[in-house]
């Protein structure tokens, strides 16, 4: 549920290196907890988040729910096919579920996520 | 502290999502609401609504009680005939739009929202007149909705008495494995179904029947909610509150003016008629999801809010209900997130040709 080749934020999302960019979605457990997602409102490429800050908005059928940049850097590539099929995120969370490709500012801050095994004892699965 | 539901053990077993609403803590939703939602659509689920206040009127004054004390008209009622009603304060706003049961010429069931329940039986205690009694029936009963086209045949293999020519907004009292209960044609969802008021008793046999049935699934309040709200059916805090007239709410058929005797409220309506301070309106929206709230505008004017905006299942698209302080109903957006988006404006129901209307029943 929770693959050891990327990292996790507190807030439920993962980023994945690749080279000097970060592929960012979010966790198993978020998409379990969020139930069926039927809309996501994506950044427009060139922007620039900080760690932290809302990168996107997910919504469910109940509610609507923000997910935050897990890393500083400028948004390079968005996923379009989510607009379409949002239900992705819950079917396939860690692979064509991904939101956006982030150009990383600062590599320490990927180390300063969770791995996997913290993750899991974060949200109680270990 | 919150209200727990005599079935809640049950729920816990199907590990569904837990809210609180109204003071009860209530299933969200077992599976999925879309699963939930398109089954009753298509087949049929079950919803425990025990949260529902029900309170019991008896007594040889209770009809003239209750033509005093609701809008519509209590001469309309006969034995085994339900109606939708409302309760409204002295200023003609709405305390609460219920359902009331004539169950005999001098025993009537009423069945109000969870969340007004306390204020009106204290409503009624304020009003009430000699030969009448009042009881509080909410937590020795549980209430089981089944909504759905296959509703019919699935509970005629377990009533005593044939369902089939039972009418909508009719109810009959009969058995369920040798139990009495109360059962009506009624329903919240826009779908042929029936309410169940059955003891607590036998209620946990009931549930454990109806939940083991194939094309049956449990439903929370998460699909209760799209499915009212794809009929456009209002719900009590969001479309109507003691703020609101039964005028502005669309309810004018429930307000019986020239009825028999006079009731609580009608002077200030028959003021109120050419008075509306908003109009209930239904829209659609082509990118987004309306949500409670959000704010509506027109050329750039404020002239509105949402008080309910979902995901349909059905359409695949956001629908919603708002008032507009203005009848302007073209080139309307809804602010969501900052940003503005263009709505439509859509007759009701939102989702038409459901079992219930087929039925004809």
């Amino acid at each position: 549920m929770y693959p050891t080749d990327r990292r996790y934020s507190k807030d439920h999302e993962w980023a994945k290196m690749e080279n000097k960019n970060a592929i960012i979605g979010i966790t198993y457990y978020a998409q379990k907890e969020l139930g069926d997602i039927v809309y996501i409102d994506l950044p427009q490429i060139g922007k620039e988040v900080k760690k932290g800050e809302v990168i996107a908005v997910v919504e469910s059928v109940k509610s609507a729910s923000d997910i935050y940049s897990p890393l500083s850097g400028k948004i390079i590539k968005i996923n379009e096919v989510l607009k379409e099929k949002p239900e992705l995120l819950n079917e396939d969370p860690y692979n064509n579920g991904w939101i956006a490709i982030l150009e990383v500012l600062n590599p320490d801050e990927y180390n300063e996520l969770l791995s996997s095994d913290e993750y899991r004892s974060l949200i109680g699965e270990s | 502290m919150a209200k727990r539901l005599f079935l809640e053990e049950e729920h816990k077993k199907l590990n569904p999502r837990f809210i609180e609403f109204s003071g009860w803590i209530m299933p969200l939703e077992y599976k999925g609401i879309i699963i939930e939602h398109l089954h009753v659509r298509q087949k049929a689920g079950i919803f425990d609504i025990s949260h529902m206040g029900r309170i019991r009127i008896r007594g040889k004054n209770s009809s003239i009680f209750l033509q005093k004390l609701t809008s519509n008209d209590i001469q309309k009622l006969y034995k085994g005939k339900a109606q939708y009603s409302l309760i409204l304060s002295p200023q003609g706003t709405i305390l609460d739009d219920v359902i009331l049961y004539m169950i005999d010429e001098n025993d009537f069931l009423l069945v109000v929202n969870a969340g007004n329940r306390e204020k009106i039986l204290s409503w009624l205690h304020i009003n009430l007149i000699n030969n009448v009694e009042i009881e509080d029936q909410t937590e020795s009963t549980v209430l089981i909705a089944l909504q759905g086209p296959i509703s019919e045949s699935i509970l005629n293999s377990i009533v005593k008495d044939n369902l089939s020519s039972l009418k909508y907004y009719h109810f009959l009292e009969t058995e369920i494995f040798k139990e009495k209960v109360y059962i009506s044609r009624t329903g919240y969802t826009g779908e042929d179904g029936f309410e169940i008021f059955i003891s607590n008793k036998k209620a946990i046999e009931l549930w454990n029947y109806l939940i083991n049935k194939q094309d049956i699934i449990p439903c929370g309040l998460g699909a209760r909610d799209t499915l009212r709200l794809e009929m456009g059916y209002p719900l009590y805090g969001n479309e109507l509150d003691e703020n609101t007239t039964p005028w502005e709410a669309n309810l004018s058929w429930v307000v019986k003016l020239d009825k028999s005797s006079d009731f609580i409220g009608r002077n200030a309506l028959i003021e109120l008629k050419e008075k509306k301070k908003k109009y209930l309106i239904a829209f659609e929206t082509l990118e987004g999801i309306p949500r409670k709230d959000f704010k509506i505008f027109h050329n750039n004017e404020e002239i509105g809010w949402v008080t309910s905006g979902t995901f349909s299942p059905s359409l695949k698209k956001g629908i919603g209900l708002c008032y507009l302080i203005k009848k302007d109903l073209d080139n309307l957006e809804l602010e969501i997130r900052g940003k503005r988006v263009k709505i439509k404006v859509t007759d009701l129901p939102f989702i038409k040709n459901t079992s219930l209307r087929k039925g004809g029943k």
